[in-house]
Parts: C-alpha cells; structure tokens; sequence
C-alpha cells in the first residue's frame, strides 16, 4: 500500500466528532515537533524542554485557535441574533456559584462539578457544568421578587403572558470529559422558556434549536424524539435502584437488559418492547397499540412534535430510547443530529416548576463546520501626518473591509492602499 | 460504507461464522496478498458496503462510541465495566459465552477472616458495584489479566474474573465461589449512525437477529 493509500484509510475511519487539530488527550499534544525545528539547540544536540513546559494544560483542555475561535464566535453572533429576534433574554451569571445551585440535587450533574474551597468564606463552590440550575435560580428569584403578575423583572413587555424566554452562552467545565476524546470545557450556548404549556412549549423550543443551529450555519439536521415521561410513568413503581438500571438499560436499547432489570415488574415486558421502537408515525401507532391509556397524551405530544418537525421536508423521526442527558427531562426531549454528530439536546423537565429548554455545544459546532473564505485585508502603509491617508483609512474602516497596517517598507501585494496624484486609492489587483 | 469494530480474540473467532452466514466474511484475498497471516486490521468483506475493523476487546465501545464504526462487536463484560455513552447494544448475540465469578483458593472458606476482602480484577466498577449490593465490604487491585496469580502470590484474597470451562480457575488451585454474571457478546450501534443510518442498520440488525434465532431452532 502507497503512503497516500494508508493516509487514506486512516482518514476514512476518523470519525466527524473528533477534534482533529488540537486532541484534547493531555499526551497526544504534548509530543515535541521532532520532525520540524524546536527545542533548543546546543551544540550539535537538540535539546527538549519538559513535556509539561511544552504544553501547560491540564489534560482534556485546550486552547481554541484560529480559525477554530473565530468560527465559533461568528456562530455565537449569529446563534444570539436569532434567539434576541425571537424575544429571548440573555441572562450572564457567574462560572463559580454554591455547590448547591450549581447541581439542584441531580446525582450525575453532581460528579461532573468541579468543586474547589471559596477561600474568601470557607464555603464549596463549584464550576458549573451546566447553565439549566443558574437560570432556574435566576427565574425563581425573579418570580419571588417580582411576583407572578407576568412581569419577571426583565425590563421589556415580551412576557406579559406570564412566559419567560431566556437565553446565555458561556463555558462550562466539567470534571470528567464525557468521552475520552472530547474536551472538558464546552461553549455552551442554549435557551429556556418558563410558564409554556405542553405541547406549544416543547414546538417553541425545538423550533427554536433548529432555527438557531440553522441561524449559526449548521445543515444537514436532523431530530429524533422520545418522552421521558412515558418511561418514567412505566417505572414508577420500582424501587429506585431497579428504576435507575431499567432507565439505563432503556436508553442502551437493551430490552433483555430491562428485562433483566426490571425482574417481576409488570411494566418490565412494556419497557423492553417500547426500547426497540423507532421510526416515523407508524413506530408512534405501534407504540400506540400497547401502552396504557395513562401514557396517549404523550404519544400525542410526540405526534404533534413530529408532525411540526417534519414540516417543509423536515427530517423527524421517534427513537423511545433516546432519551439521554442529565436524566432530569420529564416530559417530551429532542435531539438534533447534524452530520455525525449531536448538535442540540433539550426538552422539558420539572425541577419545581416545569420548563423547556436546549443546549448546544458552540466550539463541537465550530469544529464541524467548513472554513470560511475570507476576503484578502487590504494593506495600509503608515502615513499618520497625512491627512489624506487618514481621511482614506476611515473611510475603509467606515466600509467595513478588513485592513492591515504595513510596519515596513516592504510592498504588500495588492489589494493595497496606495498614494496616487488624486489623494490615497485602494489598488484592488 | 458501514464499518463494523468487533473484538479480538474469542469473540472474533465466534463471530466469523456468523458474518460468514450474512455473507460479510472477510475478505481473504485481501487479507492473505502474502500467503502469510495478515496484521491488516482493516477488513473488507464480501459485502462492497462493510468492512471490518479489528479492536482490543476493551476498545470496542470507543470505537463505536466516537463513530469510527457505526456497529460493533463488543463483549457484555466491557459493556458493562465501561459503560460508554452514546451507543446502543440492542442485541445478544449468543456468542463468546462465558461467566464472570468471584473465585478464590480452593476450601479457603473465608479468605479475609473479619477485614475486607481484597479482590484482584480487570472489572472493578463491576465488581464494585456487585459487593455494594450485596452489602459486603471490599477493596479492589486492578490488574491487567492472569488474575489467578493474586491470591497464589498472596496480592489479593479473592478474584473476579471471566471463566468458561473453570479449567485455568482449577489449575491455578481456585474454585468459583458465587457467579456474578452471565456474559455474552452484544451488537452495539453508535448513537448517531442509529439515527442517520437507521434502515441499512436496522436491516443489518435484523438479518442478524434471524441468523441467531435460526441457530437456536437448529
């Protein structure tokens, strides 16, 4: 086999959701460029500094370069337009908060929490791995000052029905990395509304997700649904221990597991059946057929959820087992594909009051999308005691192009800001 | 293409006939351009539109996880000590059978006399979680594999580990005090490709599910 062809065939299994410039895994960046100039030079002998020197963070963290930066914050301006047009809120709290506000009590949220000692109060604070607690905080505080009259404290009339649309976007940081090759450290960006019924508020929500990751230049989506208030309907009844390995044996589509799990459960065999069902409006008929009449008005959500999501040539389908996350939505949940890759997950949860809501993660977004070509920056020499040069360069910054002063003498190639008989001309080739 | 991970070893020597059956044998031209025993870890078979790929056993789920493979062949003791996110495993194969025990010197009754047991083994948040529920105090000593040795070279009290026939647990002076688990080889589906792929893999899944069930009828 030729170079080429090994290179080929190593390419061909890289899957589309590993990062493929910067690998998060503290060694496989942290290997000094043998094969180029580095290190120090001693003599005839190169000398490698530490390991550690050469790359100071810690593993499963990393440092977003450009393009990959720049991307990312094209897509953060675009994603937040979209949401500010469709009246969200950005709401911006604190990346450390009370241990006790960061996790709301949810096991997993919990073990993914950084926690360190506030050295100013004694007290275990903790950096958040999610935004869903911060803004549950912010709209309980805002309620109770506030009351619930529909006005939440947020200076504008967009709620005077008594919904509350927030959006944010910021790090989060989580303990483990949830895969061994992803990083740590998210752009999580995302939104949720409080005080939307069933089901127009889960619609709102999806809609919004698809309209955002679309907004932010992400194709190709596609949306599986599934209601965690079915499986937990069905579970209710075991003890937590067997409810939590039925849930997880669920999500794994593993119906002999559930059944293994679920042991003299009567709603064990209905669980088993329902993991593997999957599809377009037949799978919701089929699904139709056994479950019991408490769980039709779900079924009837997700049909309408379907039905939405699958208009104008919408990819929509129903997966009863994808029901993954922080295992804290209780009603209908989505999850958008794009690619190779999940590009949002959201749905509806109750954690006091019920609420629906999406997250997205921007820098995995960034990492998928193509480069963009950008227009050559037009090369500015330096004459500041020329008035003429500074009446040219403001009238390029007023255009909006992107230009490059010039700190030596040397010729840019075109397109260049250039002094002609008639003042200061951009010569475009 | 569907790239299909299955585990080194026994669960690929089980599995072989199975894909021979669902006519996505291995290429041998491919495999064997030499006449010697290939090292290509990259398989094409019969099929133009699947090909194989070769793991370590404890590699498979990640394989599938991180969409390097949409299917995969992994084995029911990895899939639950590693519990890796994002893949589904809708189906036993009924291959690669096996037990996992808790094993320790032969007629030694209670090995840990009044401390904790101290337990060598490749499964600790297995076997973490098998003592928890039982309610029985234990320390655990990751080891690599030849688990056997710990409580011959007095490592360790007790072992948990896989056994077939008992034969190298016998060998080794040890005998099979409770069984944990019975353990098989599962198919497992990367999350992502279930969605986007889902009839070519349901497809798949099926043929697969009536190769098994026309095996337990013969």
């Amino acid at each position: 086999m030729t170079r080429r062809g090994t290179l080929a065939a190593t390419d061909a299994l890289h899957p589309p959701g590993v990062c493929r410039t910067q690998m998060p895994m503290g060694k496989a960046n942290t290997d000094p460029p043998r094969g180029a100039a580095g290190g120090i030079v001693c003599g005839n002998i190169r000398i490698f500094p530490p390991l550690f020197l050469m790359n100071p963070l810690p593993g499963h963290l990393g440092d977003m370069a450009p393009p990959l930066a720049e991307r990312a914050e094209r897509c953060r301006r675009r994603a937040l337009d979209w949401l500010f047009a469709h009246s969200y809120r950005l709401f911006a709290p604190p990346l450390a908060e009370h241990l006790q506000a960061l996790t709301a009590g949810d096991k997993t949220l919990d073990v993914d929490t950084f926690k360190m000692t506030d050295t100013l109060s004694g007290e275990t604070l903790g950096l958040r791995a999610d935004h869903t607690p911060q803004v549950l905080r912010f709209d309980r505080a805002a309620r109770a000052e506030n009351g619930n009259d529909g006005n939440d404290g947020v200076d504008n009339d967009d709620n005077r029905d008594g919904v509350r649309r927030y959006c944010y976007c910021g790090s989060v940081i989580r303990a483990h990395p949830p895969q061994p090759w992803k990083f740590r450290e998210e752009i999580q960006i995302g939104a949720e509304i409080f005080g939307a019924p069933a089901p127009g508020g889960e619609m709102e929500i999806a809609r919004a997700a698809r309209g955002m990751l679309a907004a932010a230049g992400v194709g190709d989506l596609c949306v599986s649904l599934a209601h965690a208030g079915i499986v937990r309907a069905l579970a209710a009844e075991m003890p937590e221990e067997t409810r939590d390995e039925v849930l997880r044996r669920f999500s794994l589509r593993d119906a002999d597991g559930v059944l293994a799990a679920a042991a003299d459960d009567g709603n064990g065999k209905t669980l088993a059946k329902l993991c593997g069902i999957a599809g377009g409006e037949e799978s919701l008929a089929e699904a139709r057929a056994f479950l019991p009449p408490e769980c039709q008005p779900a079924l009837d959500e997700l049909a309408f959820l379907r039905r939405e999501l699958a208009r104008e040539g919408g990819d929509a389908e129903v997966d009863f087992s994808d029901i993954g996350g922080y295992g804290y939505h209780t009603g209908a949940v989505f999850v958008f594909y794009a690619g190779g890759y999940v590009a949002a997950r959201g749905g509806r949860y109750d954690r006091g009051e019920s609420a629906v809501g999406f997250s997205v993660n921007l820098r995995e977004i960034a990492e998928h999308l193509p480069p963009e070509t950008r227009a050559a920056a037009v090369a500015c020499p330096l004459a500041p005691d020329d008035e003429q040069w500074q009446q040219a360069v403001a009238d390029l910054e007023k255009s909006g192009r992107r230009l490059r002063f010039v700190h030596n003498s040397e010729e840019s190639p075109p397109p260049r800001l250039q002094k002609t008989k008639t003042g200061w001309r951009i010569q475009e080739s | 293409m569907i790239t299909i991970a299955v585990a080194k070893g026994r669960i690929w020597n089980e599995a072989l006939p199975l894909l021979a059956e669902l006519g996505l044998a291995p290429d041998n031209d491919a495999n064997t351009n030499t006449g010697e025993e290939s090292r290509r870890l990259i398989l094409p078979t019969a099929n133009p539109g699947v090909r194989l790929i070769l793991t370590r056993a404890q590699d498979t789920p990640v394989f599938v996880a991180c969409g390097a493979a949409q299917m995969g062949i992994a084995g029911g003791d990895i899939l639950e000590e590693k519990q890796t996110a994002d893949i589904c495993q809708p189906l036993d194969l009924q291959i690669a059978k096996c037990r996992m025990v808790l094993a320790a010197p032969r007629g030694r009754e209670n090995p840990a006399a009044g401390r904790p047991l101290a337990v060598a083994t490749k499964y600790v948040n297995t076997a973490r979680k098998w003592f928890a529920k039982k309610g029985a105090a234990a320390n655990f000593i990751k080891l690599g594999g030849n688990m056997e040795i710990a409580p011959l070279a007095g490592l360790a009290d007790a072992i948990v580990d896989l056994a077939d026939t008992g034969k190298t647990l016998r060998d080794n002076g040890l005998e099979e005090k409770e069984k944990i688990a019975d353990i098989s080889a599962k198919l497992i589906l990367n999350r992502v490709a279930a969605r986007r792929q889902r009839k070519t893999l349901a497809q798949l899944q099926q043929r697969i599910a009536e190769a098994i069930a026309q095996r337990n009828r013969a």
